[in-house]
């Protein structure tokens, strides 16, 4: 039972920790990514579309990073340079995505539901030598695939881009402060939409291994609100992303619990589980300001 | 959120006609693409969506249905802007006010106007508790209420599927959704055989009375001024948490009470996710009416028109019903970019 909820939480894991990465470094870059459920929506079915075109899964995730690139680095452009409001233009840009991704459903397979293309090659699953030894989770982790592993190289590139590299100072120069910035010369709106790529390829990646690998098929409403959260984890620790990825993953496990246990604990009141990156976000911004030493 | 989305007063009164439909003409271009993309005429898309919507006494009734729930959402979204407050949870205030008024509205049997009013009454109060929460988190702790409103949003629309599935859940049906209200509940209808009932007048009388309160009052001119500068109107000594909270207090109020019309008037019950974003779609109006409370109703009507219209443009002509989610996507996109509509946000 326990290995069960270990693997489920290993598999949805991605799926989350990616867009929270994207979100947290757009947040550090100064804009609040209210587009990233539609980025994971977008990144699920363009994803799936080339992984059964190509016949590789692999490739579909490639197109995908590629499109979403495309996509966050347009969210920005009308964000930064189009200075239209980030929040509106976000949730603008979710209500398109659901709509775009219904039609290309009726408009490519004719199916209003799902779309589960057979035969594509999946992904390759592989374990790490060292870790099969382990006596308990070398088992469990013993055939992941890439993109599982590549969480955590990613969140270290992350944090070591944000600390150690000139892009990642301009980067948190144009978040702290984007007058100053702009000042000194920094290109504020090109950084941003930089920034933006990154975000929208790390979401669509997200969805993509929520497509393509996870679920083995794609319907409009299988990112469940998957944006959101990684919001959620992101205002959890707007200034640590490890703490932010910590979020998540609990997010992730929370999710996995409740996903195993609904069918042997029917008295668990699901839909109040499913609400708890909601209430807890909201309830930890509340406590961190209610702490706060400074007066207001 | 130091946005403020408030048209600036100078600029508002002459701003052209051309900036004003320019969300809609771009919404109706998209779409256009999108229905050129299914094979068929944009051309006779819109013919026939005109036509489903306001050809016959039947289609009109519908559209006006459709329409009335917007125009609340649509004020209710508009006060908190106006304020410069960020209310995204007017979602949230709907769903809690038609979920309050299934249940008051199906357990009681009181004659019809008592218990309409109890409900309505009942409606309104938790849609102003659920906008309370966040007005006060910001005005008291400075608790960015774009999070707290769009996160807000999905614990209310959980908690009440969880209520209505755990306690309320009507035997017999196949969706998620509470027993039918009482029969002498239900709103007076307008236009008979049609589903429009007398909320469509509540709501024009509702929407002039806030045009000339944000107009002509003294507290309607301190939501103005805070939200067209906060700063400033602190320096003018007015109390600036007190208008947030007033915002919001009013924002959530209205979007409750269109949760009740709409359950007593359109539904007859709660069902879980039947209320088809109409809290969320209020943005999208009121950003189309450019925060103008008269222009909310012309603004609600081209929407409930592709609301109403939709469906049966799916049936006849297989575009599907996502070509008006494009749209509304479109418009709420458009609306907010300067460029196009002119400068009346600023940082």
């Amino acid at each position: 039972m326990v290995e069960g909820l270990i693997l489920t939480s290993v598999v949805l894991a991605p799926a989350l920790v990616y867009t929270t990465v994207g979100g947290y470094l757009h947040q550090r870059a100064g804009v609040v990514n209210i587009a990233l459920e539609g980025l994971i929506v977008m990144g699920g079915l363009t994803g799936m579309l080339a992984a059964d075109g190509l016949d590789s899964a692999l490739g579909g995730i490639g197109v995908a990073v590629g499109a979403g690139a495309l996509v966050g680095w347009a969210f920005t452009l009308v964000v930064s340079r189009l200075k239209g409001n980030e929040i509106i233009v976000g949730l603008g840009f979710n209500i398109l995505m659901l709509g775009l991704a219904g039609l290309v459903l009726v408009q490519s397979f004719g199916t209003r539901a799902s779309y589960r293309p057979e035969g594509y090659q999946r992904l390759p699953g592989f374990g790490l030598p060292f870790l099969e030894d382990v006596p308990f989770l070398g088992s469990l982790l013993a055939r992941q695939d890439l993109v599982v592993w590549g969480m955590i190289p990613a969140v270290i590139a992350a944090v070591w881009v944000l600390s150690r590299t000139s892009w990642g100072l301009r980067l948190r120069a144009v978040g702290a402060d984007a007058t100053s910035s702009e000042h000194l010369g920094l290109s504020v709106y090109g950084i941003r939409e930089q920034v933006g790529a990154v975000a929208g390829a790390l979401s669509a990646l997200a969805g993509a291994h929520l497509s393509i690998a996870v679920v083995g098929l794609f319907s409009a409403g299988m990112s469940a609100g998957r944006g959101y959260i990684a919001l959620a984890a992101v205002y959890f620790a707007p200034r640590r992303l490890w703490l932010a990825v910590l979020a998540a993953f609990i997010f992730v496990v929370v999710d996995a619990l409740q996903i195993r246990f609904q069918l042997r604990l029917p008295w668990l009141p699901v839909q109040l589980v499913q609400i708890l990156p909601y209430l807890a976000v909201i309830l930890a911004l509340t406590f961190s300001k209610l702490t706060r030493k400074e007066p207001r | 959120m130091t946005v403020s989305l408030a048209p600036e007063t100078s600029r508002h009164a002459n701003w052209s006609a051309a900036a004003a439909l320019a969300p809609f003409l771009v919404a109706l271009l998209v779409g256009a693409l999108a229905v050129i993309w299914t094979g068929n005429s944009p051309f006779e898309f819109y013919a026939l969506l005109t036509r489903e919507a306001f050809l016959g006494v039947s289609r009109v009734g519908a559209t006006l249905t459709s329409t009335t729930p917007l125009i609340f959402t649509g004020v209710a979204t508009l006060i908190a802007f106006r304020a410069g407050v960020f209310n995204i949870g007017v979602e949230g205030s709907f769903i809690a006010g038609a979920f309050t008024a299934a249940i008051v509205g199906s357990s009681l049997d009181l004659p019809g106007p008592v218990q309409i009013s109890l409900a309505m009454l009942a409606a309104s109060a938790v849609g102003l508790v659920a906008g309370w929460v966040p007005g006060w988190l910001k005005a008291r702790l400075g608790v960015d209420e774009v999070v707290t409103t769009l996160m807000g949003n999905f614990v209310v629309a959980g908690v009440v599927a969880w209520l209505v599935s755990a306690y309320f859940l009507a035997p017999g049906t196949g969706n998620v959704s509470t027993p039918l209200v009482m029969p002498q509940t239900r709103l007076p209808s307008l236009i008979p055989g049609t589903q429009l009932t007398i909320s469509l007048i509540a709501a024009l009388a509702m929407t002039v009375a806030v045009h000339y309160w944000l107009r002509r009052s003294l507290s309607g001119f301190e939501v103005r001024m805070v939200g067209s500068s906060a700063r400033f109107a602190w320096a003018q000594g007015i109390s600036v948490p007190g208008v947030i909270i007033y915002s919001m207090v009013l924002s959530g109020l209205i979007g409750g009470l269109a949760g009740g019309a709409f359950t007593l008037g359109t539904l007859g019950r709660y069902v879980v996710g039947g209320g088809a974003n109409l809290g969320f779609n209020g943005i999208a109006v009121a950003l189309l009416a450019r925060l103008h409370p008269i222009a909310v109703v012309p603004s609600a009507l081209v929407l409930g028109a592709l609301a109403a219209a939709g469906p049966s443009v799916q049936l006849f002509m297989n575009v599907p019903l996502d070509v008006v989610r494009i749209m509304q996507g479109t418009i709420m996109i458009v609306a907010v970019i300067p460029v196009l509509v002119g400068r009346w946000s600023k940082a």
